[in-house]
C-alpha cells in the first residue's frame, strides 16, 4: 500500500475526529444559550434578542448541516460508528449545555422542571445512540486490524500492478 | 523439470501478476460491494484501532464541552439578566450595590466626582444604583450616579439646593457596616419583597444624622419607613 494513500486516509480519519469535538462544543454552547431564554420573535421591530443568540444558532446549523454530516460522511465508510457517535456527541453536547446552563452557571430563573426534562431526554438519546456505537466497535472483531490505516482494495490492486 | 503452472481457459501457462489480478478480482464480492469501476468500497477497520478512535473520540469532546461550559459560565455570570436575577433573590448579596464591599466602592466613585467645598445634600443607595445630590461652591445642583457597571454619570440639575449639605470629607469617612446589616434585618423582618432605599438624613448643621430605609408600597404602610442612627439602632 502506497504512503499517499495511508496518509490520506489518515487525514480524513483524523479530520472526522476534530469535526466532531468541534460541533460537540458547539452545539453546547447552543444549549447553553438556548436555556438562558429565547423570545419567540426577537430582532427587527420585535424586542432585541438576548446576547449570544446570533452564535447560538450558527453554531447549531454548522454543527447539525456542515460539521457532523462532513465527519460522517469522512470517517462513515471505514468506521460505522462514525454517524452514532455523531449522534451521541450532538444530544449530548445540548444535554450538557441546557444542564450546565441551569445547575452550574449562575442562574437566570428558579424554574427547573423544563430543564430536568429537556437534558434527560436528550441525554438519554445520546446513550442509546453512544450503546449503539460501542456495539459497532464491540462486534466488529480483529479481521481488519492488519488492513488499517490505508485502503484495502487499493492496496490489493496497488500490489497487482505492481506485480 | 520444471513444474507445470496454472493453465487459462486457453491453454497458456498463467504467470504471477496475472494470478495476483485474478486473485484480487475474485476477491472483490467476498470483502464487498463491487463497484463499476472494479474496486470494492473499504473494509470497516478492525476493532482495536476503531476503540482507540473512539474512545479519542469521546474523551476529546468532553474536554470541548467542558472548556465550552467553563467559557459559557463566566460568560454569563456578568450579563444583565444574571445579576437582576442574582439581586433580585438576594438584594444584599454579592451582585448588589447593598453588599459591603460593593457600596463602599460605589460611594467612594460618587464622592471621587465631589469637588472640594461641594457639599452633599442627599445620599441614596439602592441594591443597584448609588446617587448624591451635591451642591457646588457656586450654589448649583447637579446629581452624581454610579450602578452596577461602575459607571459615574454627572448630571445638572436644575433648581435650588435644598438644605446646607454634608461636606464630602466627613462623608468618606461614614460608616456603612451598620447600615447594611440592619437594613437586610429589618427587610426580614417586614417581609419585603424587594430591596430598600437607603437615605442619609443629615441635621440642620450638615452633619449626618442617620438613615432612613424606606419599602415600596408592598410594604404596610407604618413598617414602609425605618429610622435609623448611625450605628443601626431603630430610632423611631
Amino acid at each position: 500500500m502506497s504512503g499517499r494513500r495511508r496518509t490520506v486516509a489518515r487525514v480524513r480519519s483524523s479530520l472526522a475526529w476534530v469535526l466532531m469535538v468541534v460541533g460537540a462544543g458547539l452545539v453546547s454552547w447552543f444549549g447553553f444559550v438556548a436555556a438562558r431564554g429565547m423570545p419567540n420573535e426577537c430582532g427587527g421591530d420585535a424586542l432585541p434578542c438576548p446576547p449570544g443568540t446570533t452564535s447560538a444558532f450558527t453554531a447549531l446549523f454548522a454543527s447539525l448541516f456542515v460539521l457532523f454530516p462532513l465527519a460522517v460522511a469522512l470517517g462513515g465508510r471505514r468506521r460505522p460508528e462514525t454517524a452514532p457517535a455523531a449522534v451521541a456527541l450532538a444530544t449530548a453536547g445540548a444535554a450538557v449545555g441546557i444542564f450546565c446552563s441551569r445547575f452550574v452557571a449562575d442562574p437566570i430563573t428558579d424554574a427547573t422542571a423544563s430543564t430536568y426534562w429537556a437534558s434527560g431526554i436528550l441525554g438519554g438519546i445520546a446513550l442509546v445512540a453512544l450503546t449503539i456505537a460501542l456495539l459497532l466497535v464491540a462486534l466488529a472483531g480483529g479481521e481488519g486490524d492488519e488492513l488499517a490505516g490505508g485502503e484495502p482494495d487499493d492496496a490489493a490492486r496497488a500490489d497487482a500492478t505492481d506485480g | 523439470m520444471k513444474p507445470r503452472g496454472e493453465l487459462d481457459p486457453f491453454g497458456r501457462e498463467v504467470g504471477d501478476a496475472t494470478r495476483a489480478v485474478a486473485a484480487a478480482s475474485t476477491a472483490a464480492p467476498v470483502g464487498g460491494p463491487a463497484r463499476a469501476d472494479g474496486a470494492r468500497s473499504p473494509q470497516p477497520l478492525g476493532a482495536p484501532r476503531r476503540w482507540r478512535w473512539l474512545l479519542a473520540l469521546l474523551a476529546g469532546s468532553a474536554v470541548a464541552m467542558a472548556g465550552t461550559m467553563w467559557f459559557a459560565a463566566g460568560w454569563a455570570a456578568d450579563l444583565p439578566k444574571t445579576i437582576a436575577f442574582a439581586i433580585a433573590r438576594d438584594p444584599f448579596g454579592s451582585r448588589s450595590l447593598l453588599e459591603r464591599g460593593n457600596a463602599h466602592a460605589a460611594l467612594r466613585r460618587v464622592l471621587a466626582r465631589v469637588g472640594p467645598g461641594d457639599t452633599v445634600t442627599d445620599l441614596h443607595l439602592t441594591d443597584v444604583r448609588v446617587w448624591a445630590m451635591v451642591r457646588d461652591v457656586r450654589d448649583r445642583r447637579h446629581s452624581v450616579s454610579t450602578g452596577l457597571d461602575g459607571e459615574v454619570e454627572d448630571s445638572v440639575t436644575i433648581g435650588p439646593p435644598e438644605g446646607r449639605g454634608v461636606p464630602r470629607e466627613r462623608l468618606a469617612g461614614i460608616d456603612l457596616d451598620a447600615l447594611l446589616p440592619a437594613a437586610a434585618r429589618r427587610m426580614r423582618e417586614v417581609r419585603a419583597p424587594e430591596a430598600p432605599l437607603l437615605s442619609l438624613s443629615v441635621d440642620r448643621r450638615g452633619r449626618p444624622r442617620g438613615w432612613a430605609i424606606i419599602f415600596t408600597s408592598d410594604v404596610p404602610e407604618p413598617q414602609r419607613i425605618t429610622r435609623i442612627d448611625l450605628r443601626g439602632r431603630i430610632v423611631e
